[in-house]
């Protein structure tokens, strides 16, 4: 047979199998422009970060401290392994927009939160420079640039005015410009409040003069004009210096008690989140098209292995008549190769398109400043050759059995075992590659149809092995996917329903006299419940012995100890009178406005001298219930040592609980509150926080409703993700399913058009092919769950982080529609095989040898 | 028992083409009529259309043109289940390889024809007349040749239907083994008055038959009577 003649055989043979060709290379075109798509667009973003940094000389090492002046950054600036050094003031104070918009869209006067950062007048800083997109950068006193997420919400721009709320009146302030950070790409107010509505706090960049003048009653004498309270340095990355070393240096300047955080640049949180969504994306890039090519390849053993048996006789004919060896290799081996191009092809070059397109919408969405569409042609062919080698690898273990058949062997026809000469010739059943299958009669009284399902089950163990992994890959797809958002549901669902359960939050510049806060603000008309309590910025530590002890009010020192340390929020709580043996639905009803809960939402009080700690917190220092802590107030505050209660759960961010006068006795706060919590009356939301925004000495109000709408805004996102996810999901399952229930047919051709014979009507034919295709779907959805289950664990685990705590919940809901949608998706992938059988030719396949 | 006058199956012009470019006449407008309690031996070379002669009459296959009735009903009228309802009740298959289900058991295979017919009362009967009784149990893959066709003979039997048609029923089998299953169709004419249409291009089978048709090139060629057949059980080739 000449190789003109094998070409158009190999083009026959594709069309002759084009349904399950086409499974194939559905399969495999998704996991290749999956990968490509996704690992292309974490590259560009990746490098669109990084070169947004390196061009904004953004520091590597930033520290938070009571007091830096400019002498002591010169010295630092000296240091060897340091380039440069710069200093800035930060500080999160109230400004007024006057033209704003406010959660609901009103156009108005809006208090929010505004987080100074101070820069040089008339320059940009050597470090931490900034991009002015509108406008120009500011030169004159009164100028300010405003970051582009705030301003975008606002409608601010060059020209806009903003009010800076201070003890001696609103200080206006004139915007210069509009400008972006690669430090506030992800504008976050705290490691626990990432999630800012944009209506209630921005950056803002002030020259220090401007704020200096403005905010004089608010700052130590000096402040923003020769000293701040953030420095920030560049090393020299020629001198190789080693980053710890330097950085001990740098406190040795500063003195480490004036040291409150050293960040180094990749865990600035607005750059940690970034980052974490891109790892987030890389993990998506690697880990599900390793479930699509996995398939495909099981697909195409299957198809190429069936090919090669039905094929024998002619396989024996072609080598009789000369065909060599790697000409039968070479026949089949490119089938193998054809399928594998056929859907790694397009798949390549959609995800190339894909993956440009999918960096630069994100980076629109982010305001990158500095966007790279980066093609790395490695990461095409990658994906090419995986697609491609997806196919090729069982297509070619398949071809080598071809090309070792022996001629003479190859076109002896196979004889149902036992027939033939010599009576009593007795042998176990074979399978169709001659491989011995024990088989034995059930001894459970079963209906014959469900023996036979059963049994032809065991006849192919790898087929049916194979499919039911597919099965369950498709199971993990759908629950690991909807299970992140269930667990993202119940998550909002216990910060909204158990732990937050105000509808506004006040927040005041200082604390003040907690009965005056009460007064004021019950004397505005709508509010319908308030508490006042303490919120206060703290570092914990995990107290190395010593300490006081017992369960007497927390006691206060005055010494830090050495060790991890983590900044986060302490909350004194008032007591509510909880009953401590409370189960079940009373141990889950929120009892004050703010509730300390854990992951199965029942409250958690805490009792004298104990404070209840978040448990990424927890993990990050090493404590376990029953330890001490120490929390000292920020920035230069005093310390108090309390016993770590249960751990609680925080969605997102984290925090510290103790009651409020536990917090007022440790920190001299006696009789004081900074934070009310109010609910208000139907209908009357908006009234009380605009009455609420002119209160004297309030820093911001913040809603809770806009922080559940922001929430649910992300929720909405991740829904489309879950819908694509679905599909991928379906297409894998009807790929797998349509190729087993094709292959089954095809092989039991014979046996079909028997039983049609001897007086079988087709739907029954059917039934029996769908029974033994909905065992094996059952038991690719019971291997399934499990895997799923853990599957959606590890991913949780992954994205946990002192940033974000997701509790791990699948609702029965997402379970039943997986488990409905494979059913389904079975049920429509098998109809192309039960049609075949439907329209047998009886008299053809009858007759047909095995 | 003597063949009843009426005829079982008839053909009438029956004719089939099997092809669309390229046009075969497998079976050329044939008339003919098999009557209860025959035993009719259909001879032909490879090609002569004795397969597609009983693929008709079987309900296997439709014809290009002309009729095909059985016990009186014309097949061309039926739609694809009422012919399989047909086959279920009024024939029984016999196949050159078997066509056993392998992953059933001898006994399941004829319980997979007796369940369809309700007649599972005769399973053990019809095992036990084959000679099987005691092998029931075992996978096709477990039996001889010969005792896989005679799985496949109490499979056509057990629904007690009035025609068997068998396909080269000793092609796959040793001369003693096919002698022992001749006997079995021989006994299902002389016992259970069933018609029997043998297909096949042994000879010696003819001796056998009560009619011999000899067919070539899709036309009959001979139709002849025999009132003397011999038993199976002397038959040589």
């Amino acid at each position: 047979m000449s190789p003109s003649v094998l070409r158009r055989k190999l083009l026959r043979d594709l069309r002759g199998q084009r349904w399950q060709v086409l499974a194939v290379a559905s399969v495999t075109f998704l996991g290749v422009c999956l990968f490509v798509a996704s690992y292309l667009a974490y590259e560009s973003l990746d490098h669109s970060y990084t070169v947004s940094q390196e061009r904004t000389n953004l520091a590597d090492m930033t520290l938070d401290v009571v007091r830096v002046t400019e002498a002591e950054v010169r010295e630092v600036a000296a240091l060897d392994g340091v380039a440069a050094a710069d200093w800035q003031v930060v500080a999160d104070l109230p400004v007024v927009v006057p033209d704003g918009v406010d959660p609901e869209g009103r156009r108005g006067r809006v208090l929010a939160e505004g987080r100074f950062i101070t820069v040089p007048l008339g320059r940009q800083p050597h470090l931490n420079q900034v991009v002015v997109e509108e406008g120009s950068y500011p030169d004159a006193a009164g100028e300010v640039l405003v970051e582009r997420h705030f301003a975008d919400h606002h409608g601010l721009g060059p020209g806009s005015t903003l009010l800076l709320q201070t003890p001696a009146g609103d200080e206006p302030l004139t915007v210069s410009g509009v400008a972006v950070s690669p430090e506030y790409l992800w504008v976050a107010r705290s490691r626990q409040d990432f999630l800012p509505a944009p209506a209630e706090f921005g950056v803002i960049f002030a020259p220090r003069e401007t704020l200096a003048a403005a905010a004089e009653d608010l700052f130590p004498p000096d402040f923003a004009t020769k000293a701040g309270n953030r420095l920030v340095y560049s090393l020299d990355p020629e001198a190789e210096a080693d980053p710890d070393t330097v950085l001990e240096r740098v406190k040795e300047v500063l003195g480490a008690a004036n040291v409150l955080a050293a960040t180094p640049r990749h865990k600035l949180m607005g750059i940690e989140l970034l980052q974490m969504d891109l790892e987030g994306l890389r993990e998506t890039a690697i880990a599900f098209p390793f479930f699509f090519l996995t398939v495909a390849a099981f697909i195409v053993a299957e198809m190429m292995n069936r090919r090669v048996d039905e094929e024998r006789v002619a396989i024996g004919t072609m080598m009789a008549t000369g065909v060599g060896r790697r000409a039968v290799l070479g026949h089949y081996g490119s089938f193998a190769l054809l399928v594998g191009l056929l859907g790694a092809a397009p798949g390549a070059a959609v995800g190339l398109a894909l993956g440009g397109r999918m960096a630069v919408l994100y980076a629109t969405v982010l305001k990158i400043p500095f966007v790279t569409a980066h093609v790395d042609w490695l990461v095409v062919t990658a994906g090419l050759a995986l697609g491609v080698g997806a196919a090729l690898a069982p297509g070619l273990l398949a071809a080598r059995r071809a090309a070792a058949l022996s001629p003479a062997e190859a076109m002896r026809p196979f004889v149902q075992a036992g027939a033939g000469p010599g009576p009593g010739l007795r042998t176990h059943p074979t399978d169709r590659t001659g491989r011995t299958v024990r088989t034995r009669p059930s001894k459970l009284p079963l209906p014959l149809w469900l023996r036979l399902a059963g049994r032809n089950l065991v006849r192919h163990p790898v087929r049916t092995a194979g499919t039911a992994l597919g099965v369950a890959a498709a199971l993990v797809l759908i629950i690991a996917t909807g299970g992140m958002l269930d667990s993202m549901d119940w998550g909002v669902r216990l910060v909204m329903e158990k732990s937050e359960v105000y509808d506004l939050r006040v927040a005041w510049l200082r604390p003040a006299p907690a009965a005056d806060i009460r007064d004021a603000v019950s004397g505005i008309e709508g509010v319908d419940r308030l508490e006042v309590i303490l919120a206060l910025p703290v570092q914990v530590t995990r107290a190395e012995g010593g300490g006081e002890e017992g369960d007497g009010p927390a006691s206060r020192t005055g010494e830090t100890e050495a060790g991890e340390a983590y900044n986060t929020i302490l909350y004194g709580l008032p007591a509510v009178g909880a009953k401590p043996a409370a189960t079940g639905a009373e141990a889950r009803a929120p009892r004050g406005l703010l509730n300390v809960v854990d992951s199965q939402g029942a409250i958690l009080e805490p009792s004298r001298g104990q404070v209840v700690i978040s448990s990424n917190i927890a993990a990050k220092l090493g404590v376990s219930p029953g330890d001490k802590v120490r929390l000292k107030l920020l920035p230069d505050g005093p310390e108090l040592t309390a016993t770590a209660g249960s751990l609680s759960m925080s969605l997102i961010g984290n925090s510290a609980a103790m009651l409020l006068e536990d917090v007022a006795a440790g920190f001299g706060l006696e009789g004081h509150a900074n934070v009310v919590l109010v609910t208000t009356a139907p209908g009357k939301r908006v009234e009380v926080r605009d009455a609420l925004q002119d209160l004297p000495g309030v820093a911001r109000v913040s809603d809770a409703a806009a922080m559940g709408d922001l929430i649910r805004t992300a929720l909405d996102l991740a829904d489309i993700v879950l819908w694509v996810m679905l599909l991928f999901a379906v297409v894998l399952a009807a790929a797998i399913l349509f190729n087993t229930a094709t292959l089954s047919v095809l092989e039991r051709r014979r046996e079909l058009a028997t039983m049609r014979a001897i007086g079988m009507r087709a739907a029954r034919v059917g039934w029996l092919v769908t029974t033994e295709n909905a065992l094996i779907a059952a038991l690719g959805l019971a291997a399934g769950f499990p895997l799923a289950l853990a599957v959606l664990r590890f991913f949780v685990r992954l994205f946990a982080s002192d940033l974000f705590t997701l509790p791990v919940h699948v609702h029965p809901r997402t379970v039943a529609a997986a488990f409905i949608g494979v059913g389904l998706t079975l049920l429509i992938a098998q109809r192309p095989s039960l049609r075949q059988v439907a329209r047998m030719d009886l008299a053809e396949s009858a007759k047909l040898r095995e | 028992m003597p063949p009843s006058v009426e005829p079982l199956v008839r053909l009438q012009e029956a004719e089939k083409t099997y092809g669309t470019d390229v046009k075969i006449r497998a079976l050329k407008p044939t008339d003919l009529e098999f009557r209860r309690g025959e035993l009719v031996v259909v001879l032909g070379p490879s090609g002569s259309g004795k397969t597609t002669l009983l693929n008709l009459i079987g309900g296997l296959d439709r014809p290009s043109g002309g009729r095909v009735f059985v016990d009186g009903v014309s097949l061309g009228s039926l739609d694809p289940e009422a012919l399989a309802d047909f086959r279920r009740d009024k024939v029984g298959f016999v196949f050159q390889f078997f066509n056993l289900i392998p992953s059933l058991t001898a006994r399941e295979n004829v319980e997979l024809a007796a369940e369809m017919s309700g007649t599972v009362d005769r399973i053990d009967p019809i095992l036990e007349a084959v000679g099987l009784a005691d092998r029931a149990g075992h996978f096709p893959g477990q039996l001889s040749g010969g005792e896989q066709q005679r799985v496949a003979i109490a499979r056509a039997l057990v629904k007690d239907p009035p025609l068997l048609l068998c396909d080269e029923p000793t092609g796959a089998v040793d001369f003693e083994t096919g002698k022992a299953i001749l006997g079995l169709l021989e006994e299902a004419v002389h016992r259970r008055g069933k018609t029997v249409v043998i297909v096949t291009h042994n000879t010696a089978l003819a001796a056998m038959a009560t009619r011999l048709i000899r067919l070539k090139d899709g036309i009959v060629a001979s139709d002849e009577e025999r009132p003397s057949p011999s038993p199976a059980a002397e038959l040589v080739w």
